[in-house]
């Protein structure tokens, strides 16, 4: 059953990926302001929902696992730390390069742009921490507060970066967009959604692995 | 009741510690202020450019030193296993979060203490909108700085990496702490016509006490591992 | 093509490049490390 569920999911995730990129690339028209540039957009925008989903996830597993005390929930909430750092990465990136040829800048203190990057450093520790404890059950409860301390942090850091800005904010976003353009980011947004279930599973069974792999060295008397 | 009394407890044996090893504090002071003088020098000596980030600096200065007395405050309760020992006592866990939590915004305070007039000295700068607000913006601001810092340190004085992992948990997120703090100061020195000293006190306010609520629910899963 | 911003295809291709790009290697990472390694299980 699980190795359907994982199939099914690589399969959707890649699909809707290369379907994405080809309606976004080729069949979405251009956009009137922004020409060519806006469709990285389609890429941008998802990578956004993704990380903040992956960051959310980490969160609920977090809780979980401080009531728990499930290594299952431990296992999720490391994965999707991680996964949410790549997609973050994914999203830092391709923010800067749009705005380069849009606002003439490569970074600028936008607030959206500043709390995903100072989340990145944020997470970052988190896994940072998660490397540094080799005993499991203080790794997955300190971890787990850790998990809860930075997403509250998220709607902090993002309110103060955008009253600190607000008094030179350059750029507004495109509310308004064209049914054209609507569907690309809907297949780019569903297309992440799978690929971060398909990663985050990779990544439990992964981790699940590696614990199963110390019980029985430990058992046998390896030393690791 | 036991909550208040443990806190109440370890706020005045912290207090007497500092006293005590006052050598401690003097270093944390020097390094203050050196790192004051350092971003004066960093910045030129230009006198407008420097008092139009004086504020930035001083902040500064305070949150790099709180990476050492934060540790430091942590790391005397590791030494000769004492939280251990404090564990086997009925002291309430909650109650010692909140005491260490106010005595070292109390140690930042005294840093802030001395760090603000050496800055009016350097930068000439001077709290146009009073003693009062700078005041609360300090201890605001210093409560904000120890909430998350307190329960970092006591997961990072337990770790074999500490010096770099306890930065790199804690920087990331004090960044609405550190730019509510810069930004009240500098409204307190040079007028606020925009009326904002509010908004970012409340920042502050909000941001210390959500932490500290954080931290007197999750400390005692913390130190029971 | 009229847009006000031309030639943005650069960043665009190089965009699509890197997701494509980080994506595929961090899947494949992801698949190689989630399977049972023979030799260490019993």
């Amino acid at each position: 059953m699980g190795r359907f569920l994982d199939l099914g999911l690589f399969i959707i995730a890649s699909g809707l990926l290369l379907l994405g990129s080809i309606w976004g690339l080729w069949i979405a028209p251009p956009e009137a302001m922004m020409g060519d540039v806006y469709r990285i957009m389609f890429v941008h925008v998802p990578s956004a929902w993704a990380a903040l989903m992956a960051y959310t996830t980490c969160l609920v597993a977090s809780v979980i696992y401080l009531f728990s005390g499930k290594s299952g929930a431990d296992h999720v909430a490391a994965a999707s730390a991680e996964v949410g750092l790549v997609f973050n990465a994914l999203l830092l990136i391709t923010g800067s390069l749009w705005g380069r040829p849009t606002w003439g800048v490569w970074w600028t203190w936008d607030p959206r742009l500043t709390t995903a990057a100072i989340m990145f450093f944020a997470y970052a520790g988190y896994l940072a921490l998660r490397g540094a404890i080799d005993d499991d059950r203080r790794r997955s409860t300190w971890c787990a507060v850790v998990g809860i301390i930075i997403y509250a942090d998220i709607p902090i850091v993002w309110f103060s970066v955008k009253m600190w800005n607000s008094l030179h904010q350059l750029q507004s976003s495109p509310k308004t967009m064209d049914p054209a353009m609507v569907t690309p980011l809907r297949i780019g947004a569903f297309a992440f959604l799978f690929a971060f279930l398909w990663l985050v599973r990779r990544r439990v069974v992964a981790l699940r692995l590696r614990a199963q792999n110390d019980i029985l060295m430990m058992n046998e008397g390896d030393p690791r | 009741m036991n909550f208040l009394r443990s806190g109440w407890a370890t706020l005045q044996k912290d207090m007497r510690i500092e006293w005590r090893g006052r050598a401690r504090a003097q270093g944390a002071l020097c390094f203050a202020t050196l790192v004051l003088l350092l971003f004066s020098f960093a910045a030129g000596p230009d006198a407008v450019t420097l008092g139009r980030h004086a504020p930035g600096y001083v902040w500064l200065a305070i949150l790099l030193t709180s990476t050492l007395s934060l540790s430091e405050s942590m790391r005397v309760e590791m030494d000769d296993r004492a939280l251990e020992g404090l564990r086997l006592l009925p002291v309430d866990m909650r109650g010692f979060f909140l005491g260490k939590l106010v005595s070292n915004a109390l140690f930042l305070c005294c840093i802030a203490l001395i760090l603000f007039p050496m800055s009016f000295a350097l930068f000439e700068v001077k709290p146009t909108l009073g003693f009062a607000r700078l005041a609360g913006v300090v201890l605001s601001g210093s409560m904000a700085i120890s909430a998350p810092g307190t329960i970092y340190a006591t997961m990072a004085t337990q770790l074999k990496a500490r010096d770099i992992l306890f930065p790199m948990l804690l920087f990331p997120v004090l960044v609405p702490a550190l730019v509510a703090s810069v930004k009240a100061t500098s409204l307190v020195l040079f007028g606020d016509p925009m009326h904002e000293f509010g908004g970012w006190m409340s920042v502050l306010v909000i941001f210390a006490f959500v932490y500290s609520i954080l931290g007197i629910v999750l400390f005692e899963r913390i130190v029971e591992e | 093509m009229n847009g006000l911003i031309n030639g943005g295809w650069d960043y665009v291709n190089a965009a699509y490049s890197i997701v494509w790009f980080v994506l595929i290697s961090y899947g494949i990472f992801a698949w190689k490390q989630s399977r049972p390694n023979q030799e260490k299980l019993p």
